[in-house]
């Protein structure tokens, strides 16, 4: 892998969890692939769509409506992100 | 502990979820008692759609001018049942503002799609209806609380099915929607408990094409991006100011390179940028915006480092200088530092210094400022001077909810002012300069159109107070249609011009032997003229006429008003009771009170 992909990987990764910690209010190194509404209680439907939302500015993509319901943890997130290009 | 401020500077707010986080915060510390705010405000919000996020981002906005917003917003949709059952929480919760939002997709249902299924006639009635169904709120929440109440208007589509031909139309869509805001503000154009929030104007502001995430729409009935919720909130920051009367009262300018490009001292009057040239018309409007404010009543005033001379000049011959010596209340030109300048602004216009705003382009004045005086608020101006209109018209602090004579007349009041002080400066003595003004001081019992600015006086003056009681209109009313007060007003004239209503008298007179002063105060324009003596004798006169027996005075000490600590003690009352919150003074008349010397006294 070149350099520049690691790079944009690194930050990335880095870019999501700040993002998740800042809407959910909750602390960078408790976030992992399985953080989910079950386990946060800040994920809530609001939190979720404003998620979607700082997402999609800060990552300059747009997510179909099937995409926002098949969201039901961080690795879902991921997912998604990687199906527009972003890569993890 | 942090204080609001500071926790407000330190959350660096770029997103919605700083706000949202910020406020959160602010609201649990606040739970737990862990913050003190200068002022405190009750917002209801009412709204057909979800209004997620308005209570944090209000609070969080709030909190940097030291207000603690308590938000109560109920479950979406319920907005008329809150508001047309009696005993709803609404009513419990008591608001000082209830801002209402029914938005268009709530009220029309398939209006919106298929407009001209409807005939012209029908479209009218439409118009009506629906102002009639909004008003029907509006009114109820007027009869059952005090509230101020703030009604969305409708935000005006840009899409018509009819395309280019709607404006072809007989009562075309867009115009019966239009019809709607302008019914609107028709009914309440003299209200002074219900206002009109220009939600079309935000959208316009905003962007209409930019303003709705369809995805957030469709999931969750969130009409605006929630990136747009502080740009909101930022609007309705303009009422609460005024409701709490945090409002701005003067501009204090720079004037190189602010009021005119270029600087005085090495360009001379022939070299500054001013006029009509790309560059000079950014400073020639900038000074024409300003105008606009003074008209309004704001008080304009300078602060240059400068050659004074060099710079009147430039007041008093450059031919496209729109702002002259006479629109401004004070002038410091000088090489004294800004922050002396301002204080001693402040004090000689007799203003407080949370009252100012600063505009400065040298950024280590802006920062000194800040650091020294940070109850002004200082501008951040940019290098880029095109900007600084934009920016004077974005700034929400300038806002009343009335605006009353004495604000109107303001700048030419402190310019009066300013040649009064110019005589006191000139006089031997304090009894020479009192009889060279030749005062009148007219009496006047409470009048409905004096309403305003005496619950505005009571809610502003801090020095010259000496129970410092706060009212609303609301609260004067009720005087004023009870027996058992008077109120008792004064305005002050002179030589150089009206000072406008600067004096009043609440009496509690329930018992008829006994007149309890409840409120007893003067506006800081005239203090030092011996008029706090006029009113005192003037309430005694009445009394006597009236065969009342006793007057009972009270001094509440405040943190500003020791100055009238032995105001009653110098009048001859005697101190009955003393206790940490109020010394209770009593004067048994016998004869009348001395009128001061100097000044004509008259009721009418």
């Amino acid at each position: 892998m070149s350099e520049d992909i690691i790079n944009s990987m690194t930050s990335n990764k880095h870019k999501l969890s700040s993002l998740i910690s800042n809407v959910l209010n909750i602390h960078v190194d408790s976030i992992n692939d399985d953080t989910s509404p079950e386990n946060t209680e800040s994920w809530d439907s609001f939190n979720a769509l404003v998620m979607v939302s700082e997402l999609e500015q800060q990552f300059s993509v747009q997510f179909s409506m099937e995409e926002v319901y098949s969201v039901s943890c961080v690795k879902d997130i991921k997912e998604v992100l990687i199906n527009h290009g972003i890569v993890f | 502990m942090l204080t609001p401020l500071e926790l407000f500077d330190k959350a660096s707010l770029t997103g919605f979820p700083d706000f949202m986080s910020l406020g959160k915060e602010i609201i649990s510390l606040n739970n737990d008692g862990k913050l003190e705010f200068d002022s405190t405000i009750k917002i209801a919000f009412l709204s057909s759609s979800s209004s997620n996020g308005i209570k944090e981002v209000l609070t969080a906005q709030c909190s940097s001018f030291n207000i603690f917003a308590d938000v109560y917003v109920p479950e979406y949709g319920q907005y008329a049942q809150e508001i047309l059952s009696s005993n709803s929480q609404l009513y419990d919760f008591d608001a000082d503002l209830i801002i209402i939002n029914i938005d268009f997709y709530a009220i029309t249902d398939d209006y919106k799609y298929i407009p001209y299924s409807k005939s012209s006639e029908e479209r009218k009635h439409w118009s009506n209806q629906t102002v009639e169904f909004l008003d029907s709120f509006v009114s109820k929440l007027i009869k059952q609380s005090s509230a101020k109440v703030l009604i969305h208007n409708l935000e005006l589509p840009i899409y018509s099915p009819m395309g280019i031909l709607e404006n072809k139309k007989e009562y075309g869509f867009l115009e019966s929607i239009e019809n709607v805001n302008k019914l609107l503000r028709e009914k309440y154009k003299s209200s002074n408990q219900a206002y009109i929030f220009d939600f079309d104007g935000f959208c316009s502001k905003v962007g209409k094409s930019n303003l709705v995430d369809y995805k957030m729409y469709y999931l969750a009935d969130i009409k605006i991006k929630t990136k747009f919720i502080p740009d909101l909130c930022n609007q309705y920051l303009k009422y609460i100011h005024s409701i709490l009367f945090k409002t701005k009262k003067c501009i204090v300018l720079d004037l190189d390179n602010t009021l005119w490009g270029g600087v005085i001292g090495e360009d001379g009057i022939d070299g500054i940028e001013l006029g009509p040239t790309s560059q000079g018309r950014s400073f020639l409007e900038f000074q024409k915006n300003l105008l606009a404010l003074y008209d309004k009543g704001i008080i304009l005033a300078i602060n240059s480092k400068n050659n004074e001379e060099d710079a009147k000049e430039v007041l008093a011959n450059h031919p496209y200088m729109i702002l002259r010596e006479k629109h401004f209340s004070a002038i410091r030109i000088n090489w004294d530092d800004k922050v002396s300048n301002l204080k001693s602004i402040a004090l000689e216009i007799n203003i407080g210094l949370d009252s100012i705003v600063f505009f400065d382009d040298d950024k280590v004045n802006q920062d000194m400022v800040k650091t020294l005086l940070p109850e002004v608020s200082v501008i951040d101006m940019p290098k880029d001077f095109s900007q600084y209109s934009h920016i004077l018209k974005e700034l929400n602090f300038f806002e009343t909810l009335s605006i009353s004579s004495e604000d109107a007349n303001r700048g030419i009041m402190y310019q009066a002012q300013k040649e009064r002080n110019k005589l006191f400066e000139d006089s031997s003595d304090l009894s020479d300069y009192l009889r060279s003004l030749d005062m009148i001081v007219l009496f006047e019992e409470v009048k409905e159109s004096n309403i305003p600015r005496i619950a505005q006086l009571t809610q502003k003056t801090n020095q010259f107070n000496l129970t410092t009681k706060r009212y609303s209109e609301d609260d004067i009313s009720i005087f004023s249609a009870s027996n058992n007060f008077r109120i008792i007003s004064l305005n002050v004239l002179d030589k150089f011009g009206d000072n406008g209503l600067t004096g009043l008298a609440i009496i509690d007179t329930s018992e008829s032997n006994v007149w309890k002063i409840d409120t007893f105060l003067l506006s800081c324009r005239v203090i030092g003229r011996k008029v706090e003596e006029a009113l005192l004798a003037f309430v005694i006169d009445e009394a006597l006429a009236r065969n009342v027996k006793i007057v009972l005075g009270y001094f509440a000490p405040s943190k500003k008003n020791s100055i009238v600590r032995n105001f009653y003690k110098n009048n001859y009352f005697n101190l009955t009771k003393r206790t940490d919150k109020l010394d209770t003074w009593e004067l048994i008349i016998k004869n009348k009170h001395p009128y001061p010397e100097f000044m004509k006294c008259q009721k009418i």
